[in-house]
């Protein structure tokens, strides 16, 4: 086809028409479309979340082992929150210290959801004056070793997301 | 042939680069899919979904992926830290731990990622959490373990007042 266009273009220079080939184009346009479909599709979705409590109990151990009186200091700071989590009949049961509501049985999702309600409304705050644990109150997951691990991250997230930061794991059943 | 060509004296010989650039974004889609860059260290598994809004995303720097390797009924088949594999034994734990403090020399900020299934068992997961701390503990120079746990976002449906109707701290009586 060019090499026709360009004896026209020869014979009649009057007369002369462009053409584009829009073939290439078209290749190109869907390798591009078909290249992005492809590597869309492998984007992860996965997100983190960080258990910053293990970093702190490590950093207070390590102090602790240097320091003695950081050791008495230790020992004065206020007993932890404990979340239990337990099976029950093929479900995950919650039970909360420190003399908080308990939520009721449920599905984990709706246990966790519950957990978060319950904790929230314990942060004390300045806008929440009657809260009782303040964000940096620590807090101690104690999964029992059957326990699913989608729970368990479950009510870390829970307490996450409830606004509490000294969050750490271990002690369970 | 010979007779022919001589009739065109002037001819120009051009080159087609247009299935050149074919066949050349052909290959690359290919090695893009093949390669699967970074997917050699995670293992097949499910993580857990959470709610939305705790989880940040995943950052590529100075990370190590520990996979615990979903077994049967809840059970892990071993774990994972990026290609290589461990046995859920004691022994295995322990190797574990001396080649995440390894990691710690090189790297005293290493965060270690997390990746278990959503159906293992805590009693699973619990050493390898473990293995994080003792490989902190193992590498010495101030390494403190930094552990971030892989998960999924799930989307939810705005939630409709429920946390507003709902009082101050509600500590019971007891």
């Amino acid at each position: 086809m060019a090499r026709e266009h360009r004896h026209q273009r020869h014979a009649n220079p009057g007369r002369a028409r462009l053409l584009l080939s829009i073939t290439p184009m078209i290749d190109v346009v869907f390798l591009l479309l078909i290249y992005f479909l492809l590597t869309t599709g492998f984007a992860s979705t996965e997100r983190l979340l960080r258990a910053e409590g293990t970093r702190e109990q490590a950093a207070r151990e390590i102090d602790a082992k240097n320091d003695r009186a950081h050791e008495e200091a230790l020992a004065l700071e206020a007993d932890p929150l404990v979340i239990e989590l337990a099976r029950v009949n093929g479900t995950t049961r919650i039970t909360l210290s420190g003399g908080l509501t308990q939520p009721s049985d449920a599905a984990a999702q709706d246990g966790t959801a519950q957990l978060e309600r319950i904790l929230r409304d314990a942060l004390l705050t300045r806008d929440r004056p009657q809260g009782l644990f303040e964000a940096d109150h620590p807090i101690r997951i104690a999964p029992a070793r059957d326990v699913p691990w989608e729970d368990v991250v479950g009510a870390f997230n829970a307490v996450v997301r409830a606004g509490y930061r000294a969050v750490a794991f271990g002690g369970g059943s | 042939m010979a007779r022919r060509r001589g009739h065109f004296p002037n001819a120009e010989v051009e080159a087609n680069l247009t299935p050149m650039i074919d066949v050349s974004f052909l290959l690359i889609i290919f090695f893009v899919l093949v390669s699967r860059i970074g997917d050699a260290e995670q293992a097949e598994l499910a993580v857990p979904m959470v709610r939305a809004g705790a989880a940040v995303r995943a950052e590529d720097d100075g990370r190590v992926v520990l996979n615990v390797v979903p077994g049967v009924d809840g059970a892990s088949a071993g774990y994972q830290l990026g290609s290589t594999m461990f046995e859920a034994t004691p022994a295995g734990i322990a190797e574990m731990a001396e080649a995440i403090a390894e990691g710690y020399r090189r790297n005293s900020n290493l965060a270690v990622r997390l990746r278990a299934d959503r159906s293992t068992r805590y009693q699973w997961v619990e050493p390898a959490m473990r293995a994080v701390s003792t490989a902190a503990r193992l590498a010495g120079g101030g390494a403190l373990p930094r552990l971030d746990l892989v998960v999924e976002e799930r989307i939810e449906p705005l939630e409709t007042g429920t946390n507003k109707a709902s009082g101050g701290g509600s500590r019971n009586g007891s």
